[in-house]
């Protein structure tokens, strides 16, 4: 196994041959992906566009990525929203996060309401006219996707493990298959389910690793556009088992904004797709055919 | 009594004419030789010799080609120019045709997995 550092994260690679030439592939590929789609690299094309006055003709690997978004907004009804950028600046989460950065004694005026549908993308020309009150942040979709693109190296068998966003191919190691312990939200010692997964990918949402104090306050980085804060939802945690880790990420966002019950009916309505949710009170609440290996009990 | 002084000028001889005359000829079989010998040089066996052109131009060209990159670490330490590449890049110092890369590319490690075949899930 082999692990590099990108996107804030850990990144582990596994693979059966070549694994260390796959493993510098996967990082290449990280590294591209935070060249292009990093709203905290002032050289990244994602902050280019967040600059631009008037229309930005995109690259076609952002356009795509802008182009899907809209379909998840769309499949969402908004509560997947990338435009939530500018409300996570004004929070404080206005830089790369580490523990205690973002502290600050208060939010900064919270800007004009934004919604991507504001956004017009062109196919055609490709190009992104951008209302200057609209700043997009791709997040965690960037990352799945980033996952997905670095699986293609990977072959017939393997695993990449973005701390949390991972993808498996084929069986593990040992011939079996890949096992994915999903990390207890209250204490990260413990393990609160096993599933046993095979060609698919994992996401997993949760505010307890990206929270800082704003005022006598916690806000996290998960924004519910329906307040513009940070989420008060009853689950602590959402993980969704999909056939990409970018839709994974999307729906284990969206499952944690809408919380335990309105989490649970969403991702029931979403095909070939699974989710653990852990709700604030009660015990973890299995969705979708899982293949479920151990459950803790407190 | 008027003197007048003239001056002939010396005739030719008959011999001398006769002189020029061999001369000029001479001086035209010359140069008709001349013009023979070389059609015979370029004209008559030209041929062969493009053929022994043709045969020996690909190596003569690829000889003479100028090269299509110099890669910076090809040049001497001195003699290497001042680059101003864009930022976050870097000139590699590889023997890799691609001798431009990225410095935040990171560099993967070998570890020893703790549980192999296992990931753990969590917010990141």
């Amino acid at each position: 196994m082999f692990t590099f550092r990108a996107m804030n994260t850990d990144v582990a690679v596994t693979a059966v041959n070549d694994e260390e030439a796959i493993a510098g592939r996967v990082a290449q590929t990280f590294a591209d992906a935070e060249q292009r789609f990093s709203r905290f690299r002032e050289d990244s094309e994602l902050s280019a566009l967040n600059r631009a006055e008037g229309p930005f003709v995109a690259s076609p690997e952002l356009f795509d990525m802008l182009w899907r978004a809209s379909h998840y907004v769309e499949l969402t009804d908004g509560l997947f929203d990338p435009t939530v950028g500018g409300l996570l600046s004004a929070l404080g989460y206005d830089r790369s996060f580490a523990p205690g950065a973002l502290n600050r004694s208060q939010a900064s005026r919270p800007p004009r309401a934004a919604r991507f549908v504001d956004l017009v993308l062109d196919p055609e020309t490709r190009s992104v006219l951008r209302p200057q009150h609209v700043r997009i942040d791709l997040g965690g979709m960037a990352k799945g996707h980033t996952v997905d693109r670095a699986a293609a190296h990977l072959g017939e068998s393997g695993a990449i493990d973005a701390g949390g966003d991972a993808v498996v191919r084929g069986p593990a190691p040992d011939g079996r298959e890949w096992l994915v312990d999903i990390e207890d939200p209250e204490d990260a010692s413990r393990t609160i389910a096993t599933l046993a997964v095979a060609n698919a990918a994992v996401a997993t949402s949760a505010p307890n690793r990206r929270r800082w104090r704003v005022g006598p306050e916690f806000a996290h980085h998960l924004i519910d556009p329906r307040t513009r804060r940070s989420s008060s939802s009853d689950v602590l945690q959402a993980t969704v088992v999909a056939p990409s880790a970018e839709v994974a990420d999307v729906l284990a966002k969206t499952a944690f904004l809408l919380g335990a019950r309105g989490g649970q009916r969403f991702l029931e309505r979403q095909p070939r797709v699974g989710g653990v949710l852990v709700p604030a009170n009660g015990a973890p609440l299995i969705i979708g055919h899982l293949d479920v290996r151990e459950v803790a009990h407190a | 009594m008027t003197t007048t002084t003239k001056t002939e000028r010396p005739r030719p001889s008959a011999t001398g004419g006769a002189g020029a005359t061999t001369l000029r000829l001479y001086l035209v079989a010359f140069l008709a030789a001349a013009y023979v010998f070389a059609w015979w040089l370029f004209g008559a066996r030209a041929p062969a010799r493009a053929a022994a052109a043709v045969a020996v131009a690909p190596a003569l060209e690829t000889l003479r080609e100028p090269r299509l990159a110099t890669w910076f670490h090809d040049l001497a330490p001195t003699e290497r120019p001042h680059v101003a590449v864009p930022a976050g890049w870097h000139i590699a110092d590889t023997t890799a045709p691609a001798s431009v890369t990225r410095r935040n590319t990171p560099v993967p490690v070998r570890v020893s997995p703790a549980r192999p075949g296992r990931i753990r899930t969590r917010s990141s």
